[in-house]
């Protein structure tokens, strides 16, 4: 099938082709010599490749067919443990077409409580015979101890701009796009290191032009228009607080923006404002402070609605 | 459409919801009049709304095989009216052999009053006394109708529904009309029709009409009683300076910590004017959200205690000044704007979910960087349609992304999938 999204067309099918994780794909090829694995597991922030490795893997392993013998599972969207244990059981219930094993791959697994994490662990011991396990996750200090200690530790390290640089270059290049040195730069920046936004990135700004310049990096990240974004800060520190809390409930729910998105713009557009360094420093630690609560927090209209009212505040005096 | 409460409307006695007592003692009344027993000629059915007297009147007609001859008080009842309606009905049929049988039914018959209606109670009266038929009415507030009127009848009193009852019946209807309904909130809805088994099948109707209803949906509900429940707590809280009477202020009312946090949320900026008082208050709430957050991801419910201490005594002991006026609170924008865009949530998760299937990614990632990737690729309408069917997108999740154009994007995409599985089908024969 013709891949339509880049992430996919140019995912790695091979280990070796994997950027930026040498000392990883060394020990997994290893393993695909062997033909057979331990129970792993990934740690690594996001958009480096763990999941890609995992898939490199299990093509390598099984080839033609690898699909039977691979379970995609992930954390964030299979509430409760039951259904975590109800896929693995009828998944583990059948033999391995190849290989004599099958891998279940549990994406997110740091999203697991405590709890959920115990029963998995049980789940691992029992189906030891037919399935390896690769979790997957942000930090391996939030999986609790005797997973760790039944899984071979494999630790991604954050992509270096350059292995960034390099892909998006080949991408560009096969996809017949020209680019600028300030629209990779761009990208790069927005992109913080997580190699799938930045190709997400790269493929949203050819949809505008095949010569790509930073405005249409610019117009195809930002989903919010510059302008409304500094008219909600400036309403925000002229301390007409409902004003801008209205303006926010519209970005939020009219344009379905994310709060994390809309932060990050935010965050963007301070330092375009004409307030002295100062303010802009101080407004920088606050909006990081209410990134953090979004992200740990509950509810991120409430956490954007308490960061205008800290605007506000700054803004008055 | 039909309403619900016609729909589901007892068909026999033995399914009137509650009041058995008095349900009894009507079929016994009719038996007797009809035997010439009955010591009064009319029965008085007075009780709350909705707490089914009309239904269990219309339910024993059915069940005896009578007609019902009504009036309420959307029929102009003067005197000559009655008389017409309700006079001539009581005079025919009785203990005529071959004839079917009547109930008058006189509905409202505490609204019969003022100048439209002169002289309909009068009326109403002299047919009492020379009735046939039974003569059944029905009142709200029976202490509205004149003492010799009420002497006329024999008064059954039907009560408020249980709440317990009330939400039984909502569970049978949602399971008749194949409606997904989450437990919490048809609870909600029975709590709030208040025993009024006929405002609880209406707001299921209204809340219904996707086939399912989330909490948040009962959630606009409130408006009715509990509002006040929720305006004392927020009174309380914003008013007081007293961090064990904040405290208090959430003890009684039965509502989830979220539900109140979006309420104080909503109203602290009509109550603390000052930017620093408003910038600690919501500072509390912040942080109350952050270990709600963390009781959701963790399921660590013991900090359910911190979360409420600094949603109530937080808030109360971020001002530095006090605040006198009264301030009209309102109810919070969140919960209305949550309503209105489930559709699209909806939608955009049953997208989230292909994308995510797809490109290996969770649907929260899926959301967050998949959707607008696939919006920007939508512009050209070949693409949006090979896009279509690499997810496998449906017509009305098209229409997230171009509504204008969604039907031809899916004819297309169809074409394109059915070609893609042709070709696959000769690969397979060939190899």
């Amino acid at each position: 099938m013709v891949e339509e999204v880049w992430v996919e067309k140019y995912r790695p099918k091979k280990i070796e082709e994997i950027v930026g994780q040498e000392e990883v794909t060394k020990r997994l090829s290893t393993y695909v010599e062997a033909g057979n694995m331990p129970n792993m597991l990934f740690a690594g922030p996001p958009g480096i490749g763990k999941t890609t490795a995992a898939l490199a893997l299990a093509m390598e392993l099984f080839g033609e067919g690898w699909e039977a013998n691979f379970l995609e599972l992930n954390a964030s969207d299979e509430r409760g443990i039951d259904v975590v244990r109800g896929k693995i059981k009828e998944f583990a219930r059948t033999k391995a077409l190849r290989g004599g094993f099958k891998i279940i791959f549990l994406d997110e697994a740091d999203a697991l409580t405590k709890d959920a994490q115990n029963a998995m662990r049980r789940s691992m011991e029992r189906y030891s015979s037919v399935c390896r396990f690769i979790l997957s996750c942000n930090y391996s200090s939030k999986i609790i101890e005797p997973i760790q200690s039944r899984c071979a530790l494999f630790r991604f390290r954050q992509l270096r701009e350059d292995a960034i640089r390099d892909r998006l270059s080949y991408i560009s290049g096969k996809e017949g796009l020209t680019i600028t040195d300030d629209a990779m730069e761009l990208l790069l920046l927005s992109s913080e290191g997580d190699l799938r936004r930045a190709i997400n990135m790269l493929q949203s700004s050819s949809a505008i032009k095949k010569e790509i310049d930073a405005e249409v990096v610019s117009a195809a990240t930002s989903v919010v228009m510059p302008g409304e974004i500094r008219r909600l800060i400036e309403l925000a520190m002229k301390g007409e607080f409902m004003e801008s809390r209205k303006l926010l409930r519209e970005l939020i729910m009219g344009y379905g923006v994310a709060g994390e998105d809309l932060i990050a713009q935010i965050h963007r557009e301070v330092f375009r404002l004409s307030v002295p360094d100062e303010m802009k420093i101080h407004l920088a630690g606050v909006i990081g402070e209410y990134e953090f609560r979004i992200v740990e927090g509950s509810n991120e209209i409430i956490q954007l609605e308490a960061m205008l009212a800290q605007f506000a505040l700054k803004g008055g005096k | 459409m039909r309403l619900w409460v016609e729909k589901y409307r007892p068909q026999r006695l033995d399914q009137i919801a509650g009041n058995a007592t008095s349900v009894k003692r009507l079929q016994a009344w009719v038996e007797e009049f009809r035997r010439g027993e009955a010591e009064k000629k009319a029965l008085l059915l007075h009780g709350p709304p909705g707490s089914g007297k009309t239904s269990a009147a219309y339910a024993l007609a059915r069940e005896l095989g009578y007609d019902i001859v009504e009036t309420n008080a959307s029929d102009i009842r003067t005197k000559t009216n009655i008389e017409r309606v309700v006079g001539t009905a009581s005079k025919m049929g009785g203990l005529d052999p071959g004839q079917k049988g009547r109930i008058l039914l006189v509905d409202e018959v505490d609204g019969i009053h003022g100048r439209s209606d002169f002289g309909g109670l009068a009326a109403i009266k002299n047919i009492i006394r020379k009735t046939r038929e039974p003569i059944v009415l029905l009142a709200n507030d029976p202490w509205a109708l004149p003492a010799d009127f009420r002497g006329l009848c024999e008064a059954l009193q039907f009560k408020r529904l249980d709440r317990r009852l009330v939400l039984r019946v909502l569970k049978e209807i949602s399971a008749k009309e194949g409606i997904a309904a989450d437990e919490k909130a048809l609870a909600t809805i029975a709590t709030n029709a208040n025993g009024d088994l006929r405002a609880a099948i209406n707001d299921l109707q209204s809340l219904g009409q996707g086939g399912r209803i989330g909490v948040e949906d009962s959630a606009s509900l409130f408006m009715r009683d509990s509002e006040e429940g929720i305006f004392k707590v927020l009174s309380r809280i914003f008013k007081t300076e007293s961090c064990a009477r904040a405290r208090e202020a959430v003890y009684d009312l039965d509502e989830d910590p979220e539900t109140i946090l979006h309420w104080l949320a909503e109203n602290l900026p009509r109550e603390y004017e000052d930017p620093s008082d408003l910038a600690r208050g919501f500072d509390s709430l912040s942080r109350a959200d952050l270990f709600l957050g963390r009781i959701k991801k963790r399921q660590s419910w013991r900090l359910l205690g911190y979360a409420s201490d600094l949603m109530t005594c937080g808030v109360s002991l971020s001002k530095r000044r006090r605040y006198h006026r009264f301030t009209r609170y309102q109810y919070p924008a969140f919960f209305a704007m949550l309503a209105r865009t489930r559709a699209k949530r909806d939608l955009t998760a049953a997208v989230s979910a292909k994308i995510s299937r797809r490109c290996h990614v969770s649907t929260k990632v899926a959301a967050q960087e998949f959707i607008p990737l696939v919006r920007a690729l939508f512009r050209d309408p070949v693409r949006a349609a090979r896009l279509s069917s690499y997810f496998g997108f449906e017509q009305r999740e098209i229409e997230l992304f171009d509504p204008d154009r969604a039907k031809e994007i899916y004819g297309e995409a169809q074409k394109i999938t059915a070609e893609r599985i042709t070709t696959r089908g000769v690969q397979t024969a060939l190899f």
